[in-house]
């Protein structure tokens, strides 16, 4: 953020509400001039509304004081920030920690700018939030950066889990959830370097995940995925970018997969954008299998898609489906026992056809266990299942 | 009590009011952050309605204060009229 451009900007804010203040003086002194030059109802109920004029005016005038002191304060902070920047850049070639602390410097930059736009927001537009950042967002920023850029923002729940997962990376923030990478060992102590891994699996948890409960069973869930799929060397992403129904009932709804489809192929763009040559799985669990269908219908990056006990496929045909990788691959895979089966089949329910039907065309696998819907990661015979499947 | 002082400068006085210029100016936004300027371009555009609204408004209630002086203006002159012998 440019101080300078700031500092200007909190200056044109303040005249522009001296402008409006002598608007409002002028527009009460009309009213009050021509006052004795009448009388009687209407003259009085004239001159009330020529009085209460500039009240939409008191209003914005008000909010006008109120950003300009926000930009004045942001123009300081950024100042400083600029301080610390010149500081640090000239041993960036030379030392390694120095170029961690240049890119933490920037995402304090990003988190400057988010901060400021959030107060702005608040004051002008009162019972309204800031649309989500994306990862699209901030296309200068390295994915690991971004940690750095939503960390502060975090509540106290995540930045626990932040803090007993070393290896984690916030990569975006929403509402009701995170996005967030880890790496395949559980003891690191060091965040994933997302620019390094040769395969990244996206874990879409379905109902109940966006209940900060569940949230460390997810990660952890992560990390046996992505060694699952990739081997050590890889990383994991638990997308939990949308408000996941909360039982099975909400879980009727399309609207929400529709949405969070759209969001996950967005965020899967890019990824393969940033990281063209690495190997990308999609791993959509219960009403996660949902979205990430919903995804695939809109055009989703993935080399192999998993649908893991799905509701239904949204599409009748896997040919409905759009993955872009290298001979991309859609997989689907139920238990015997899981009663998922039982809201949808060959002719479809309320997301769509069952993945695991022979005339949807996917490659159908056994998952490796018998048990319910909660049944698949607790046994080891589901990851060996998985690995056959789509391991490296 | 009189209805109406009819003083000729009253009419000055609205004339002006009616036709004075009650726009604010634009804000530039002209900054390297997108987030702050989108919140700010919001923020610019939600006060230009306001000012907007705001000047609608004024030269409403100004034409009503010329109609009214207009009308009573004319009806002392017709009563005026009427009563000469």
């Amino acid at each position: 953020m440019n101080p300078q451009l700031l500092q200007q900007i909190g200056a044109d804010i303040t005249a522009l509400a001296a402008r409006a203040d002598e608007e409002i003086d002028a527009s009460r002194a009309e009213a009050l001039s021509i006052a004795p030059f009448g009388a009687g109802h209407a003259w009085t109920v004239l001159l009330t509304h020529l009085n209460e004029l500039p009240a939409s005016l008191d209003h914005a005038h008000a909010q006008m004081v109120a950003v300009a002191e926000v930009v004045q304060a942001t123009a300081q902070l950024a100042a400083l920030l600029d301080e610390a920047v010149a500081r640090v850049e000239p041993f960036v070639a030379s030392v390694p920690s120095a170029r961690n602390t240049m890119a933490f410097l920037r995402g304090l930059g990003s988190a400057l700018d988010l901060a400021c736009a959030a107060q702005i927001t608040a004051i002008c537009h009162p019972g309204t939030s800031l649309p989500v950042p994306r990862i699209t967002d901030y296309p200068e920023h390295s994915l690991n950066a971004l940690h750095d850029v939503h960390h502060p923002f975090a509540d106290e729940h995540l930045r626990e889990l932040t803090d007993s997962n070393p290896d984690m990376v916030l990569l975006e923030l929403p509402d009701s959830g995170f996005v967030a990478a880890v790496g395949t060992d559980p003891a690191a102590e060091e965040p994933v370097d997302l620019a390094e891994v040769s395969t990244v699996t996206t874990y879409v948890p379905g109902v109940g995940s966006s209940d900060p409960d569940s949230w460390q069973g997810h990660l952890d869930r992560t990390r046996t995925l992505a060694h699952t799929t990739g081997g050590p060397g890889s990383a994991g992403i638990v997308w939990l970018g949308y408000r996941a129904p909360d039982n099975v009932i909400d879980g009727l709804r399309r609207r929400a997969g529709r949405d969070a489809g759209a969001d996950l192929a967005e965020f899967s763009s890019e990824l393969a954008r940033r990281h063209p040559e690495q190997r990308r799985v999609v791993l959509g669990f219960s009403y996660g299998a949902v979205v990430a269908s919903e995804a695939a219908r809109a055009g989703l990056h993935a080399d192999d898609l998993v649908l893991l006990g799905s509701p239904g496929a949204v599409v009748d045909h896997v040919d409905d489906y759009t993955l872009y990788g290298d001979n991309p691959a859609v997989h689907a895979m139920t238990s015997p026992g899981d009663p998922i089966g039982l809201v949808t089949g060959i002719d479809g329910g309320v997301h769509g056809v069952d993945p695991t039907s022979p005339l949807f065309g996917a490659q159908v696998h056994h998952p490796g266990v018998r048990g319910d819907h909660g049944s698949y990661f607790r046994e080891e015979g589901f990851y060996q299942a998985l690995r056959n499947a789509v391991g490296s | 009590m009189s209805y109406l002082n009819l003083d000729p400068s009253a009419d000055r006085l609205i004339h002006s009011a009616r036709l004075r210029d009650r726009d604010l100016p634009p804000l530039p936004v002209l900054i390297d952050a997108p987030r702050t300027a989108s919140a700010l371009q919001r923020a610019s555009t939600r006060w230009a309605e306001l000012a907007a609204s705001h000047a609608e408004a004024a030269t409403g209630w100004w034409e009503d204060a010329a109609r009214f002086l207009s009308t009573v203006t004319v009806a002392d002159q017709d009563l005026a009229g009427r009563f000469r012998p």
